[in-house]
């Protein structure tokens, strides 16, 4: 891949990682009044704007760090950030600032942000459904899981509610900003631009 | 500080009562810088003008003082204030009281209803333990469709805010709406949760350390 092209699939990660965000508004906007309850606990759609702020996440950052000519393979892992803060990626001088930048950003979003990583779903570590254990499934926006606060299995769609939501968008948001406040080129241009036109009110 | 635009109904008006608005809106404290701008059609009509689509825009931060000039010009408002219809303030505070209920990694402290004369959507602060902090006090609001949830209006804007953010955005954001109807509470905000009343209003401000002007 030249770099005409490396920046070219960067921008489309971008691209696609901002579409992630506004879809995880969308669900938002729409999560008033589509509500199905069961048994089990209501469901509602607040778990789908929690993972489509997940994989605006993982898109953003994995489009900069094409972008800025990192060997980061956009199509593999979904925890972009973790890897790179746990030394992936080597310590070029563009990561080795760009590890500072996230650790010194107020609010603590680099915590939020590993956090929202690990929510990807992932296969519990055994495959025959009778050796799982239920209490190892861990916490992610797609698949039952066990809440261990609650001590009890449950779902992404019964588990998130509102305020994760609202949580997940804003940080993803904020992951924007940081962003777009470095260097000014293409893809700090594209991030401003998507900022300043779906600024939240 | 977001723009807000403020619809009037069509009228038949003098020359001196549109002056009047003008003059109005130009003593309104601070208006310079305020992006204040004024969008209408007039014709004349004998001594009279029709106004037609008439709007005001403006900071959203003297939203309230442009709307006390507006009326007392004799101009009317498209839209009824939300607030003002039947069942709205009780569908506003069941819908808090199930956001207090529904989570574990956040709790509601104070949900404060204001932009009380919108006619469209309900703003609602809410100041929960756990939410997450940007660091700026920036307050930012998210809209979501409202649904059945509160009849008549188009929108709920949740302005969700830990402890901390809202504590910085009274430094660093004071025109903010919010802050501003927090400040002056006794006539731009209702404290839905725990519950409108002087104690719960004179918890909040000693927690945030706000003066009560009423005092």
């Amino acid at each position: 891949m030249n770099a005409h092209e490396r920046t070219e699939l960067a921008m489309h990660t971008l691209y696609q990682g901002l579409a992630d965000l506004l879809g995880a508004r969308a669900y938002l906007d729409g999560q008033v009044s589509l509500t199905f309850s069961t048994p089990l606990g209501r469901l509602e759609l607040a778990h789908m704007a929690v993972s489509k702020s997940h994989q605006s996440v993982e898109k953003v950052l994995k489009g900069y760090l094409v972008f800025h000519g990192q060997s980061i393979n956009p199509f593999r892992g979904h925890d972009p950030l973790t890897r790179v803060m746990n030394g992936e990626g080597g310590n070029a001088s563009f990561l080795l600032k760009f590890r500072t930048t996230m650790r010194q950003s107020s609010g603590g979003i680099i915590h939020r942000l590993l956090s929202m990583e690990q929510m990807a779903p992932n296969p519990p570590p055994v495959q025959d459904l009778d050796q799982i254990e239920l209490t190892d499934l861990p916490i992610n926006t797609e698949y039952p899981f066990w809440d261990n606060a609650a001590g009890y299995l449950t779902s992404p769609a019964i588990h998130f509610k509102r305020a994760d939501a609202f949580n997940a968008i804003r940080v993803t948001i904020s992951l924007c900003e940081i962003l777009a406040g470095e260097d000014d080129d293409d893809y700090t241009q594209g991030l401003r631009r998507f900022l300043e036109t779906f600024p939240l009110d | 500080m977001s723009l807000v635009r403020i619809p009037i109904k069509d009228k038949m008006g003098s020359v001196e009562k549109l002056d009047e608005l003008r003059v109005g809106l130009t003593q309104i404290p601070n208006i310079d810088g305020k992006r204040l701008r004024v969008h209408n059609q007039l014709t004349l009509q004998g001594h009279y003008y029709q106004i037609t689509d008439f709007s005001i825009e403006v900071d959203q931060s003297v939203e309230k003082e442009v709307r006390d000039v507006v009326r007392k010009a004799d101009f009317e408002f498209r839209g009824t204030p939300l607030l003002d219809l039947p069942g709205t303030r009780e569908a506003v505070e069941s819908m808090v009281k199930q956001h207090a209920k529904e989570n574990r990694e956040t709790q509601l402290k104070y949900a404060v209803w204001f932009r009380l004369e919108d006619p469209h959507a309900i703003h609602l602060l809410e100041i929960e333990e756990g939410a997450f902090d940007p660091g700026d006090g920036s307050l930012q609001g998210i809209a979501m469709a409202a649904g059945s949830t509160v009849p008549e209006a188009r929108k709920i804007v949740i302005y969700l805010a830990s402890p901390q953010e809202f504590r910085k955005a009274l430094v660093v954001n004071p025109d903010h709406a919010a802050v501003q109807a927090v400040r002056e509470h006794s006539e731009k905000a209702i404290l839905v949760y725990p519950s409108e009343s002087e104690e719960n209003w004179r918890q909040l401000l000693a927690e945030f350390g706000i003066q009560d002007l009423r005092a």
